[in-house]
């Protein structure tokens, strides 16, 4: 190759990488585009109705225009890489994003033909209606009891002091963790194993009476065995509540759910039944996600 | 339309999946490979009224039982490995079912040599002959179609799977036509009627080598765009957007 | 920069040698530097130790003796002549009657060759000037003593303690020496017959400040330290919290908070003094609050100490892991009940020991309060918060300036009082973070 040519190749070479800067440039500068969920996103008689919900923080739009039912009595899954907004869609239900500066939520998400987004809704009894678990395990720092007891008693929900022990009894019974606690109510609840500490979480959600419960990636922190125990426990909740669940093991999200949700880059690219959706996915990207085909 | 799912087999961030997905399916593109090699030496052992391929076909079946055990284990692993969802799992359990239906063609091709060495030790006989014609004939067919499904498990092409499945009955046809011909047959030399049985056996089993070959179609469908088309009379439209 | 680089692929042929034999060459070396990077950590701590002790040596040699006091017993004749001339027993006159005159009296009686008036004024300077106020307030406790003849134990005066004390070197000559050759005379022969001696110096701890050293005593500054300090907490601990919380969990995030945020780390830098001259600016001449009184140091100390105690307060807020104010939002707290059940309890230790260490700050602070007149001479013990005081560390200002030697000692009692105190105060704050510290 003579040195001319070397020259031309060269300079070739940075052309068409200069070309691949500015295209890189542009894909980073240019806003992400709306996609058209695919699969069925209503359900008959829904308990929350969410209608074109977007979430900006700053300039970043989160969540884009996704339109998506929650039914009575289901647990749905919500799939996708990190960062593709489904932690920001699973906190807009509660409107927990309202502690994030900076954080805008537009759209309407209905429970009870009433929009939680609408001026004059107070969030403490919507969160009351819309319990959540985090993803690390997170106690008070106080007894089991007094981790149990706190959310009827700053809703006022128990009239006297047995009635607030039935309520603890109860979640604690419903969470499966009775059995594990019932001699050491007074110990603190962060003494727990992780996986104790999460049913703990669930007990100390449930035991405000919800109607919903969003979960975010509430076994991640958890050991297998801790994990399947929490499962169950899902699986039996769902007797009595909605329940939203955000996770990263696919295999977790076809155990629990009925239906799985898959977001990629703010958007709801596809809703299905859950077999469907981990047999036989129709949209390209919930297949190359689901098979671990990403990047 | 013709998504090539080939290259659908690679793509993992886990590469090595890619690589144990690729060696899967070169392992049951093999066994096909040689089932598909069976079905031929014992037609040409039919035909050709050759002992020797006739026991090359009996020699080689343990090979085709060999191959089955070895993929069946290495789905095992696979499954347990890699939890594999949607594609993949499709592509595994596709797999592990085409393997069954290989290995029992493997099997029929079998039987066709037992039976090719019972009747070149029985001698000639006319009407058998004619019979024995008719199963050539169907072997052909069977041997066609035997080669599409090994093409369409090797291309992973749902096209050509469901112009395989679109021919569907045509060998069985042929052996009901062959039984007819049979029943005008029926004349009181016993001899006839042991190499009249032997042929329509032969027949039986180039029919069941055609419905295993629509089976791996049917996989190599259901792989492809994730519907089951066994048990349906249509076949289902191409389906969603990309 | 290094040519020979290191490679483990032999077949490089630039060094064939494998990783370990590299790293075995230069151990010895690494390890000799890990030693001399401990030995200086080690050093370091070592000469911190030795200045302590230095200065608490000196502290307390120089000071402990200022615990003790020397008194004389002298047979004091209660003359009722003197005392109640026309035999009343009105307190008023009993009050006004010359005692020092007794104390005089007793000493010629003691002494009665000694006749010449220098002499003679030599010889009534062996007892304190307090000592009159002591036989007053016996006689008015007690007025049947009246025409007896007592044995008092009586305050020595300044120098004679030192004397006695063993601080005056007798082999100077005369003229050198506040004590005179006959002084040390008389005190021999007093101290032979059994008449002097050393006691727990009570009246350090229990009368105010005084021109003579053998009278003064830290009580008026302790006191006035209690209630500038007291004060202090009680404007500064709500007012810092509160600040702080409404920072730290409400305020938006936003160019006014910033600025806020900038100030009051800027005012924590500030040179005390200038709180001083706010302080006089402000709360003396616009206010009218009285001078030299507690009220005014403690509102000085408190926009001293705000800052530190914001700043700490802040900190420990933002210690608290954010999963329990998620955890209390996520059950229908509001944002207050989430701070009072939960956020301010787990930051309450940090909060603490940042308000002791505040409060330390302001017991030892002295510039400032120098500006708003802590500093004038005072007698008497304060009463209340608008009655002029002084505070500690301004007593040892003040004692420090003075030119007996005895207030030398007095002024290292009084240090190592403060001393005791803000270790004290620190223990608190140690004991207080161990006690609500918990785990999450």
């Amino acid at each position: 190759m003579s040195s001319v040519d070397m020259i031309e190749k060269a300079v070739q070479s940075e052309r068409t990488s200069f070309r691949q800067a500015a295209k890189d440039m542009d894909s980073l500068t240019r806003r992400p585009e709306q996609r058209e969920t695919v699969g069925e996103v209503r359900v008959e008689d829904p308990r929350v109705r969410c209608n074109d919900v977007n979430v900006y923080y700053g300039e970043k739009h989160a969540v884009m225009g996704v339109n998506l039912d929650i039914g009575r009595n289901e647990v749905i899954a919500m799939i996708g890489p990190s960062g593709c907004g489904k932690s920001t869609f699973l906190r807009c239900l509660n409107r927990m994003n309202d502690t994030i500066v900076g954080c805008r939520v537009t759209g309407q998400i209905f429970m009870d033909d009433q929009d939680i987004n609408a001026s004059g809704i107070d969030v403490v009894p919507l969160r009351a209606m819309v319990g959540m678990v985090f993803q690390k395990p997170n106690p008070f720092p106080k007894s089991i009891w007094e981790n149990v007891a706190f959310g009827p008693r700053i809703h006022g929900l128990a009239h006297n002091k047995a009635e607030l022990e039935e309520m603890v009894v109860t979640s604690l019974q419903r969470a499966g963790l009775w059995e594990e606690v019932k001699d050491r109510l007074e110990q603190p609840g962060t003494g727990l194993s992780g996986g104790q500490q999460q049913r703990l979480c669930i007990a100390r959600t449930i035991a405000v009476g919800p109607e919903v419960i969003l979960m975010d990636e509430p076994c991640s922190a958890l050991d297998p065995i801790a994990t399947a125990v929490i499962e169950d426990l899902i699986d039996e909740l769902r007797g009595h509540y909605s329940i939203v669940i955000v996770t990263h093991s696919m295999q977790q999200a076809a155990r629990v759910s009925q239906r799985t949700a898959y977001f990629h880059l703010g958007n709801l690219i596809e809703v299905g039944e859950t077999t469907q959706i981990f047999t036989n996915p129709v949209h390209k990207l919930t297949e190359d996600y689901i098979t671990g085909r990403f990047g | 339309m013709g998504r090539v799912i080939v290259q659908s087999l690679e793509g993992h961030s886990v590469r090595r999946f890619d690589g144990e997905l690729n060696n899967l399916h070169l392992q049951v593109l093999g066994i096909a490979g040689l089932a598909t090699d069976q079905a031929r030496l014992a037609l040409r052992a039919l035909h050709d009224r050759d002992s020797g391929a006739a026991r090359e076909v009996m020699r080689r079946e343990r090979d085709v039982d060999t191959l089955e055990v070895e993929v069946d284990e290495q789905i095992v692993a696979m499954l347990a490995r890699r939890a594999p969802l949607a594609l993949d799992l499709r592509i595994i359990i596709s797999f592990s079912k085409m393997v069954t239906h290989l290995e029992r063609i493997g099997d029929e091709a079998m039987r066709i040599a037992e039976l090719c060495l019972r009747l070149h030790g029985a001698g000639e006989g006319a009407g058998g002959d004619a019979l024995l014609a008719d199963a050539y004939e169907m072997g052909r067919g069977a041997e066609r179609m035997l080669s599409l499904a090994l093409e369409v498990i090797d291309t992973l092409d749902a096209g050509r799977a469901e112009e395989l499945l679109a021919d569907r009955g045509r060998l069985q046809l042929e052996f009901e036509a062959s039984l007819r011909r049979l029943a005008r047959l029926t004349p009181g030399d016993g001899r006839a009627v042991a190499r009249a049985i032997d042929a329509v056996l032969i027949m039986k089993a180039l029919e069941r080598i055609g419905d295993h070959a629509r089976n791996l179609a049917e996989y190599v469908v259901y792989v492809v765009r994730g519907t089951d088309v066994r048990h349906r009379q249509d076949l289902r439209a191409p389906r969603g957007p990309e | 920069m290094n040519s020979q680089k290191p490679t483990r692929d032999g077949a490089d042929g630039m060094d064939s040698r494998r990783t370990i034999e590299i790293v075995r060459a230069g151990l010895r070396r690494r390890q000799a530097a890990e030693k001399r990077f401990r030995l200086y950590g080690l050093l370091a701590i070592l000469l911190g130790l030795v200045f302590l002790s230095v200065l608490f040596v000196s502290i307390v040699g120089n000071g402990y003796s200022a615990f003790a006091q020397t008194y004389v017993r002298l047979p004091v004749y209660f003359d009722a002549a003197v005392i109640d001339p026309e035999g009343t027993r009105d307190p008023e006159t009993l009050g006004s009657a010359d005692y020092a005159g007794l104390v005089k009296a007793s000493l010629r009686e003691m002494f009665p060759a000694v006749t010449e008036r220098g002499e003679r004024r030599a010889l009534y300077g062996i007892i304190s000037n307090g000592a009159g106020f002591e036989l007053r307030d016996r006689v008015l406790g007690d007025p049947a003593l009246i025409g007896t003849r007592q044995d008092v134990w009586l305050v020595a005066d300044d120098e004679i303690d030192m004397l006695v004390k063993g601080r005056v070197d007798r082999t100077l000559p005369e003229l050198d020496r506040r004590v005179k050759d006959d002084q040390i005379g008389w005190v021999d022969r007093l101290d032979a017959e059994g008449r002097v001696e050393k006691r727990f110096n009570t009246n350090f701890f229990l009368a105010g400040d005084s021109r003579d050293p053998e009278l003064a005593g830290i009580r008026g500054a302790l006191v006035g330290s209690l209630y500038t300090l007291l004060l202090t907490l009680a404007l500064s601990f709500p007012i810092g919290v509160a600040a702080a919380v409404y920072l730290e969990e409400f305020a938006p995030r936003n160019r006014i908070t910033d600025l806020i945020e900038v100030n009051i780390n800027n005012l924590a830098a500030v040179p005390s003094i200038v709180f001083g001259l706010l302080g006089l600016a402000v709360f003396i001449n616009f206010f009218g609050i009285p001078r030299s009184s507690p009220l005014v140091g403690a509102l000085v100390l408190t926009l001293l100490v705000l800052p530190t105690i914001i700043i700490a307060s802040r900190a420990a807020l933002k210690s608290v892991p954010p999963s329990i104010r998620e955890a209390a939002l996520g059950v229908g707290a509001s944002p207050m009940q989430t701070v009072i059940y939960h956020v301010l309890p787990l930051a309450m230790p940090g909060m603490l020991t940042g308000t002791i260490i505040g409060m330390a700050h302001a017991l030892g602070e002295t510039a400032p309060l120098l500006m708003i007149g802590m500093v004038a001479f005072i007698v008497s013990i304060p009463a209340g918060v608008f009655d002029p005081a002084t505070v500690l560390p301004v007593q040892i200002f003040l004692w420090a300036d003075s030119p007996e030697r005895a207030f030398v000692e007095k002024t290292s009692a009084a240090i190592a009082v403060l001393l005791a105190f803000l270790i004290l105060m620190n223990a608190v704050a140690v004991i207080l973070r161990k006690r609500f510290e918990r785990r999450w």
